[in-house]
């Protein structure tokens, strides 16, 4: 099934033995163009006309969420849960067995954000942020932002077609830094996983 | 009380405005506007704009702000400060907002473009006044930059019910509680909001 989604190169042993050296050194990896070209282009396309509702709870976030999920977002979203393809992808990468957690489709207009609050500990684990945002200002920032003790170690720009992986230890948080008036009408559009 | 309108501190005035502070919603707060005395405010103004002001960037806020206002060497606004803190003034704030305050801090905050701090209450060991001396000039609705106050439900932030837009010479003070939640609206033009801001302590 993953393989009528996923960039061949990245079914490729080696692309990965290579992807888990870069990850044990630095914690985070990017693979662009992580989905066949076409395949992004429609879900991207799809995503970007769903209508969407809010989720606000204004001192901890303000994002979006599809009101129904295209066809192909439901189906990548049953192979990032249940297809091995996927699982392997990631336990090559980080170099140890993975447990899927969950995954949602979020949507990042101008005005939403999220932000460090206690209420929204996450478990520590793997994050997987697939960005189908199809076209972003830089300097509407919407950026994912990974912070210990204030410092910032790693920030995830909107980036079209590129799959971003994360260690997040107990120590690490993140946030989505609020999407500024640069953005328009554009969204970010991403498909977050988690792993444990 | 040099640094303040006279209409502000005669008895009847004081008596007002300690009885509309605690009626205020969402929560306990006052707008006064035309405070400062227009030449003192001006020169404040003035040098406040010559200060060096560093970007502060969080999940929360994004905005430029100086070194604390008591360790500047200007004369001017050491001394704006220097009232703040004072006994006198610190007397009359807790008289106005029936709150027991007895310092002060204060920093200098520009919000430019995107510029604009989330949703929070300020709740912090001894806050219990906080303040904004506004000096913005020009601004309308569409420049963005307001502050904002959410009702709060079972002591959680809703929604916004009332918007202050930036102007020149007006302070802001509201009660630091559970129920405080306030955010200055993303500034959305070139347009610079220009405030003194901080707490008073009890």
């Amino acid at each position: 099934m993953a393989r009528y989604f996923i960039n061949p190169a990245y079914l490729l042993k080696h692309v990965l033995t290579d992807a888990g050296a870069q990850f044990a050194r630095e914690g985070s990896i990017q693979l662009r163009q992580f989905l066949i070209p076409d395949v992004a282009r429609r879900l991207s396309a799809a995503l970007s006309r769903a209508t969407s509702r809010a989720h606000v709870i204004p001192d901890q976030y303000r994002c979006h969420e599809p009101n129904t999920l295209p066809r192909l977002a439901r189906e990548l979203q049953r192979v990032l849960a249940k297809t091995h393809e996927i699982r392997s992808i990631v336990s090559t990468i980080v170099q140890k067995p993975v447990r899927f957690r969950d995954a949602c489709v979020c949507v990042y207009a101008h005005g939403d954000y999220t932000l460090l609050h206690d209420k929204n500990r996450e478990p520590p684990g793997y994050d997987i942020i697939l960005d189908l945002t199809p076209r972003w200002d830089p300097r509407s920032c919407g950026y994912h932002s990974y912070v210990k003790d204030g410092d910032e170690l790693v920030r995830v720009e909107p980036s079209f077609n590129t799959l971003t992986i994360v260690r997040r230890p107990a120590s690490v948080r993140r946030f989505v830094k609020y999407v500024n008036h640069h953005a328009g009408k554009d969204k970010r559009i991403v498909i977050e996983a988690r792993f444990a | 009380m040099k640094w303040v309108h006279p209409e502000y501190v005669d008895k009847p005035a004081v008596k007002t405005l300690s009885g509309n502070f605690p009626k205020a919603k969402p929560f306990s707060h006052l707008v006064l506007r035309e405070f400062f005395s227009p030449a003192r405010i001006k020169r404040v103004r003035d040098e406040l704009l010559k200060q060096s002001f560093a970007l502060k960037q969080a999940d929360l806020f994004r905005f430029h702000q100086t070194a604390d206002i008591s360790g500047l060497s200007n004369e001017t606004l050491r001394e704006f400060y220097q009232f703040f803190n004072s006994k006198e003034f610190c007397a009359y704030i807790s008289t106005i907002t029936k709150t027991k305050v007895t310092r002060a801090d204060m920093s200098g905050f520009i919000y430019s473009s995107t510029d604009h701090l989330l949703p929070h209450d300020d709740r912090l060991e001894g806050r219990r006044i906080a303040y904004v001396v506004n000096v913005s000039q020009g601004f309308t609705k569409k420049d963005g930059g307001s502050l904002s106050f959410f009702a709060t439900k079972n002591g959680k932030p809703t929604k916004i019910v009332q918007s202050f837009m930036p102007k020149d010479n007006a302070l802001f003070l509201f009660k630091v509680s559970p129920k405080s939640f306030h955010q200055v609206d993303e500034v959305l033009t070139s347009k610079k909001r220009i405030t003194l801001a901080g707490w008073f302590y009890g």
